[in-house]
């Protein structure tokens, strides 16, 4: 399991493409789409794994159905428009995640494949599971909003944006939300 | 994460682990998006000729080399290839020493040194680099036939293997449907529509013609592992001494042409005689700003080096904007007509290469025609521009760019101050150079 530490946008490197190479993916260069996936799927992946908490077997079928979206609207995006291509695709991430948890989950338990959970494996760690235990009881769209501001370092109205809220909406969102990380380090108290 | 974050919310956070990617998402992904038609396929392979091509045409320096003879040619400071006879190459170079190269056909080995990446297009795949020497060969099995998008040597082939050998360094080849790191000492085949795969052993020579390996070594069929490394060993040896005496010979047989190399590739003051020559051959250079999504900025080693004080820095950052701002609007009117589509969320590199893809070769190099033989006084520029074909408009606000903004910029700074601002670095930062040749 990755340990990962949220960073400042500033200190990220935008896992973009140039402008030649995100061109070419645009006119439906496989090579140059794959080139795209790589450099993103990292982000893709974390967020859906962070947003689908308790259904994380769907996580690398939406992380693929994510690219799909993608690929399919990509004729379509701005360069130059005011959305990063990064933001673009978390917007396509995050939204997909939204409808996938507005379904009810599958009522046959995930089946065991031998691969490790992550969610056991953090089973000895009483914080995070505090953690994840309170990530799971926020609505949806505040973990979102948590999610995209504080792993993601998107900014209000690019979260406003991402998933059609108002930007008072998504800073009471993430009032929220930061609440409930306030309950769980009260807690640890 | 944002400074809005306490110090403890920041901790607990980061305690939110999440697992490394999946290594078969990207296999996935690609293996589920939308099959091809053999029309689909071939318009992608057109329109990836037409972006290489226009890559091609765009970078500042270009070349390109086809001959019956084996040829040692320098690409840029830090390339040195050595095509073998029947090879086929065309290459361009930007202002940073990144390449981009065709390889259609052929045998040719790369010494390239470190710099900017360095990318071969094979018909098959491609190669890329920064620092290594490797030989890329291409076998053509069902024919060629030729890139409607530029008459620049560009081939789109029905089926091709390419082998890749790799004797210092590292280089990634990678075809549509996949990659792989290829080290010293490696091989590895690529095949259109496959994932590149290694053929560190074994068999590893395509079939050639007679004779094409006279004076080089080659590794035989069954050759053990051991003597594959001893023969790569010996045979990156000889490639470097090769290289050495290569690089010399280049010196030596280059020095006194070196006045005429440097007319060949100038972009600035043109004499009549040059600009006659290169209408003979409908030949354009022209230097511009970049075109991207943002308007450039002077740098400030820039502004320094043409003595401009920060409130002079400010103007020329203010025409810049104006000036891009202007091209950009050109290429989408032109667009709009010649594609009748809204630009949508296209680039205007990408709204370029979709021109330069539409329209048919023939009128591009009688566009290049008309201006390279209007520039060397032979024909006047017509009266009327606005009943011009789209993309002669487009080319000629290019080609005629540079010029215009020195201009904008001497009404506000002096004719001195903005000759020396272009002329300092030789032109402004885009400097191309047309390679469609004559209708």
């Amino acid at each position: 399991m990755a340990s990962e530490l949220p960073a400042r946008r500033s200190a990220e490197a935008e896992p973009g493409l140039d402008e030649l190479t995100l061109a070419r993916a645009q006119r439906g260069d496989r090579g140059a789409f794959r080139r795209l996936v790589e450099g993103h799927q990292g982000q893709v992946q974390a967020l859906l794994f962070r947003m689908l908490v308790g259904r994380r077997g769907e996580v690398e079928d939406l992380t693929q159905e994510t690219f799909l979206r993608v690929h399919q609207a990509l004729p379509g995006f701005d360069p130059a428009g005011s959305a990063k291509l990064s933001t673009w695709i978390l917007t396509i991430a995050t939204r997909l995640a939204i409808d996938l948890l507005r379904r009810p989950p599958p009522t046959l338990p995930e089946p065991t494949l031998g691969a490790p959970d992550p969610e056991s494996e953090v089973a000895g760690r009483a914080l995070e599971r505090r953690l994840l235990r309170a990530m799971a009881e926020l609505p949806d769209d505040a973990r979102a909003v948590l999610i995209l501001r504080a792993y993601h370092d998107l900014d209000y109205p690019e979260i406003a944006a991402a998933l059609n809220l108002e930007l008072g909406t998504v800073k009471s969102r993430l009032s929220r939300a930061r609440a409930a990380l306030q309950q769980v380090l009260e807690r640890e108290r | 994460m944002s400074d809005e974050f306490t110090p403890e919310e920041r901790e607990l956070l980061a305690s939110w682990s999440t697992p490394p990617p999946s290594p078969v998402v990207v296999d996935q992904v690609m293996a589920r998006l939308p099959g091809r038609s053999w029309r689909g396929a071939a318009a992608i392979g057109a329109a990836a000729a037409a972006i290489v091509a226009f890559q091609l045409l765009h970078l500042p320096e270009r070349g390109a080399h086809r001959s019956a003879e084996r040829a040692t040619l320098a690409l840029g400071d830090r390339a040195t290839v050595v095509v073998e006879a029947g090879g086929e190459l065309v290459w361009a170079i930007d202002l940073w020493g990144a390449a981009v190269i065709e390889q259609p056909r052929g045998d040719v080995f790369y010494r390239v040194e470190r710099g900017g990446p360095l990318v071969v297009h094979t018909p098959a795949g491609t190669v890329q680099v920064t620092g290594t020497s490797f030989r890329v060969e291409v076998e053509n099995k069902m024919g060629t036939k030729t890139a409607a998008a530029l008459g620049a040597g560009v081939g789109v082939v029905a089926a091709s293997l390419v082998w890749v050998t790799v004797y210092e360094g590292s280089v990634q080849a990678s075809t549509e449907a996949g990659a792989l790191m290829v080290e010293a000492g490696g091989r590895a085949e690529l095949q259109s529509g496959q994932p590149p795969t290694r053929r560190d052993k074994g068999p590893t020579t395509p079939s050639r013609e007679p004779g094409v390996l006279e004076g080089r070594a080659a590794l035989e069929p069954g050759t053990t592992p051991e003597e594959s490394r001893e023969f790569l060993v010996a045979e990156r040896a000889r490639l470097k001494a090769e290289v050495v005496a290569l690089k010399e010979q280049l010196r030596t047989t280059q020095a006194p042409k070196e006045g005429g190399a440097e007319s060949e590739r100038a972009t600035l003051d043109l004499d009549p005689e040059t600009l006659a020559k290169m209408a003979d051959k409908c030949e354009l250079r022209w230097d511009t700003i970049p075109v991207g999504p943002e308007a450039p900025t002077l740098s400030q080693d820039w502004a320094n080096e043409a003595e401009l004080t920060e409130e002079e820095q400010e103007i020329v950052d203010r025409l810049f904007k104006e000036h891009h701002g202007q091209l950009v609007s050109r290429v989408q009117q032109a667009y709009r007509e010649v594609t009748g589509d809204d630009t949508g969320g296209l680039s205007t590199y990408a709204m370029l290469m979709e021109l330069d893809d539409k329209v048919p070769e023939v009128e591009l190099k009688q566009v290049f025609q008309r201006l390279s033989a209007e520039r060397a006084g032979r024909i006047p520029a017509p009266a009327e521009l606005g009943s011009r074909p789209p993309v002669e408009r487009v080319y000629r606000a290019l080609t005629q760019s540079g010029d215009q903004l020195e201009q904008a910029i001497a009404k506000e700074l002096g004719p001195e101050a903005a000759k020396r601002l272009r002329r300092v670095r030789d032109g402004w930062s885009s400097r191309s150079r047309s390679s469609y040749g004559c209708p």
